[in-house]
């Protein structure tokens, strides 16, 4: 009985055995004729040469599979390059394709192409700040506060401020639909055509009935230092005896731009920014000689729209006590970028350093507060009323 | 004699099942070379990839992660450019996690999510969920999951791990209602729940019976059955549908079992459209228990993918009309593909067209009657859609 059993046990062993034996046996001599290919590298360097067969991988499946035909190889490689960069988790460091990147990188010429509105984010929403004069969104009756809840088919909601930017501008001559909210009316659905938008870097005026001259700069653009200079040379002229000057929604722009604009109001070799680097190198900018209003009596207007450069400028006077800052808290934004333009004209900013105040004030993230607090609510802008303003003015002529 | 045949039948089919064994681990091979993509050459314009990360490498003044997370990024990024919200490259835990859903094992809050513009947004919430008893709508955009940010293009998959979690544990929400000022913070408890797909009952003072089907799982094609059963034994003279808020969910057997008690044949209750252009028919199921009723069936813009294929038949085929709001619009066919590190992708393969041909995704549907259903009449408690649906059946039109 137990004889049997064994004898058994042993045949089903050996045949196990001899069917695994033939079944594995076949696997290897097969994958001598027919080996899959091995999946490639892309010319990765040696320590991504590990991960980057998965990505091929996934890139043979979404050929094999994907439902719309044909696909567009040098779209696909884009958009990894812009998933491999947001992965850096830093979202000043940017791709642009050469398509989107000559669109974008006249921001910082003066001129583009888009629908004239400044905009900004409210709690995840597109808000707009105020039309332009005479623009597109102007003549189409774009009113400030308006939401823009979409863009031809895509909902903004949550998005990067610039990349809803990017939505909205395009070529000029092409058109644009835009889903508007406006409060206590039903939505809107407006289509615009886009236009060349011209924005002067630099306003300058007098203020009615006072001696107190008002300079805005918009961007810190290649050729806002000549345009700053020639507005204050002007302004000079008239004997100003105060000087607004309103760095308020300007987004930033060239850091050494940012210098040559501190320049007009600090002193010959005030550090204007200390400028750190990952490896424990620090450099310092200093302000230039022949400043045109590094003496007048002056305020300083911010808010959360004034960013980057506008935070050098800010931080730079109020570690000085150069002027009175009136207004909000500015953006935190205290990155430096090096834009590199690729070989295909597309563009890659990288965030390099960090920059702080002279006093070696951390602003990212931090920002810039005001030495006078003065909000401007949506009702203000509804009304065309700008307590900012008045406050400077009121300080300047030495009023409550 | 006995012997030496007893041996030979032995050892030939020993022979033979060695060789059966050898061939089928040859075959497995030749299966398995076959089956795995080609790739297509490695595009011209790549080396701008590592171009980039060269820029990137020297300078950058935060912490690189590391290249495994780096390259999923690249994944995510090549699948966006392909510009279609259901290609998804999902990270391994998700990836893990999502074979244990459609099971009706789900510990969470009961939500149906999808991505619209890179946002996510609500399909549906599952009739008595916790999300359902909390007001959640469909429409509402989730702006935060716990304390986290959506991010744009959260996939479902990833914001459906966050909310899942042990039953009776807490998981707040910040959702946008478009239309409202501002958003709204919500608390919401886990719960494990199995819950019926299928309501059945005749309309008060009417002789019409009303079924409701929240979504489709594997029980309930059995559910609208034995509804059907019931209200039959009822003598009801017609049928109110309500599809309004049904996500989808298993497909396609559920909806075509139901389209098939409704039609008079073995129709085709949708194709599925391929990228060479061709068609599979999905045909209707042989139960015909309804082909005499009338039918009315209610959607909305909670209504989507296996839901709007029913409806779009019952309509296609002169068998329903539809009340209520446009459909959601959801009409693909995503095909799960494992990745070697334990991610996949949902890659879009097909779209799916009503029987009249007519592309469900993105377009959705068009109500025969559109009755809106306002915030008013929801505080109210009244339900203008299915009244209109009652006073149809009753005047014919």
């Amino acid at each position: 009985m137990i004889r049997a059993l064994v004898r058994i046990l042993f045949v089903a062993v050996i045949a196990t055995v001899f069917v695994a034996g033939a079944f594995g046996g076949g696997f290897v001599v097969s994958r001598q004729f027919f080996a899959p290919a091995p999946l490639p590298d892309g010319g990765a360097p040696a320590d991504w040469k590990p991960y980057m067969p998965v990505y091929w991988e996934a890139w043979n499946y979404v050929h094999q599979d994907f439902y719309k035909t044909p696909i567009d190889d040098s779209q696909l490689v884009n958009s990894s390059i812009d998933g491999m960069v947001n992965a850096l988790g830093d979202p000043n460091t940017r791709f642009v394709d050469a398509k989107t990147s000559a669109i974008t990188s006249s921001d910082l010429s003066g001129s583009f192409e888009g629908i004239g509105a400044t905009v900004e984010m409210k709690e995840g929403r597109l808000t707009v700040v105020s039309p332009i004069k005479g623009t597109p969104a102007d003549k189409a009756g774009i009113l400030p506060g308006d939401i823009i809840l979409q863009v031809d088919d895509t909902v903004i909601q949550n998005m990067d401020v610039m990349q809803a930017i990017r939505l909205i501008r395009g070529p000029r001559g092409t058109e644009v639909k835009l889903v508007i909210q406006r409060a206590k009316q039903p939505n809107l659905t407006l289509t615009l055509k886009r236009e060349t938008i011209r924005v002067p870097f630099v306003e300058a005026r007098m203020i009615e009935g006072t001696t107190i001259a008002y300079l805005r700069l918009n961007d810190f653009g290649a050729t806002a230092p000549d345009e700053m200079r020639a507005a204050l040379q002007e302004l000079n002229a008239q004997k100003p005896t105060g000087l607004i000057f309103d760095l308020r929604r300007n987004p930033g722009g060239y850091l050494n731009v940012s210098v040559e604009v501190a320049s007009q109001f600090l002193k010959q070799g005030q550090t204007v920014l200390i400028e750190k680097f990952k490896d424990g190198r620090k450099q310092e900018f200093k302000a230039a000689r022949g400043g045109l209003a590094a003496e007048i009596p002056m305020v300083l207007l911010v808010d959360k729209g004034s960013a980057s450069a506008s935070e050098i400028v800010a931080g730079a006077i109020k570690d000085y006590k150069r002027a009175t800052i009136i207004g909000t808290v500015t953006f935190g934004k205290g990155s430096v970028q090096n834009v590199h333009t690729l070989s295909d004209k597309s563009e890659l900013r990288v965030t390099i350093a960090r920059f702080f105040s002279p006093l070696d004030h951390e602003i990212h993230h931090v920002g810039i507060t005001p030495d006078i607090e003065v909000t401007l609510s949506d009702d203000d802008i509804a009304a065309k009323r700008d307590p900012q303003l008045d406050k400077a003015i009121a300080v300047l002529t030495g009023k409550k | 004699m006995r012997t030496i045949l007893r041996v030979l039948v032995i050892l030939l089919l020993t022979g033979l099942i060695v060789f059966v064994a050898f061939f089928a681990g040859f075959g497995l091979n030749y299966y398995q070379v076959r089956t795995q993509p080609t790739l297509s050459d490695i595009p011209k314009t790549f080396p701008l990839f590592w171009e980039v990360w060269g820029k990137i490498q020297g300078d950058f003044y935060g912490d690189v992660p590391n290249r495994q997370t780096l390259t999923r990024g690249a994944i995510r990024g090549m699948l966006q450019g392909l510009n279609d919200p259901h290609t998804i490259y999902i990270e391994p835990e998700p990836a893990r996690n999502e074979q244990t859903t459609l099971q009706g094992e789900t510990g969470d809050i009961g939500l149906n999510l999808d991505i619209k513009g890179g946002v996510l947004t609500i399909v549906a919430p599952i009739p008595g969920s916790p999300a359902d008893k909390a007001g959640l709508r469909a429409g509402d955009i989730v702006l935060k999951i716990g304390e986290k940010e959506v991010a744009l293009h959260t996939t479902p998959q990833e914001a459906a791990a966050l909310l899942r979690g042990p039953v009776g544990s807490k998981v707040s929400m910040q959702v946008r209602r478009i239309g409202e000022p501002k958003p709204m913070d919500l608390e919401l408890v886990r719960e494990k729940y199995a819950l019926p797909t299928v309501e059945a009952k005749v309309l008060p003072n009417t002789s019409y019976g009303y079924i409701k089907i929240t979504m489709e799982t594997t029980e309930t094609a059995n559910e609208f059955n034995r509804a059907l059963d019931t209200l039959k034994n009822q003598r009801v003279t017609g049928i109110v549908l309500d599809l309004r808020n049904n996500p989808g969910g298993l497909f396609p057997d559920p909806v075509l079992d139901i389209a098939g008690q409704f039609l008079k044949n073995n129709d085709v209750v949708l194709y599925e459209k391929y990228r060479d252009g061709t068609e599979k028919e999905y045909k209707a199921g042989s139960r015909r228990g309804a082909t005499d009723l009338k039918v009315v069936v209610l959607v909305n813009n909670g209504t989507a993918s296996a839901a709007e294929i029913l409806a779009g038949a019952l309509k296609d085929y002169g068998r329903g009309i539809l009340i209520g709001e446009p459909t959601y619009g959801k009409g693909s066919v995503q095909s799960i593909r494992r990745l070697s590190d334990g991610s996949a992708l949902h890659i879009t393969t097909a779209t799916w067209l009503t029987p009249k041909k007519k592309q469900i995704e993105g377009a959705g549907l068009q109500p025969d009657i559109a009755v809106p259903l306002t915030n008013e009449s929801i505080q109210k408690g009244i339900d203008p859609q299915l009244n209109r649906a009652i006073e149809y059946l009753n005047k014919g039109a």
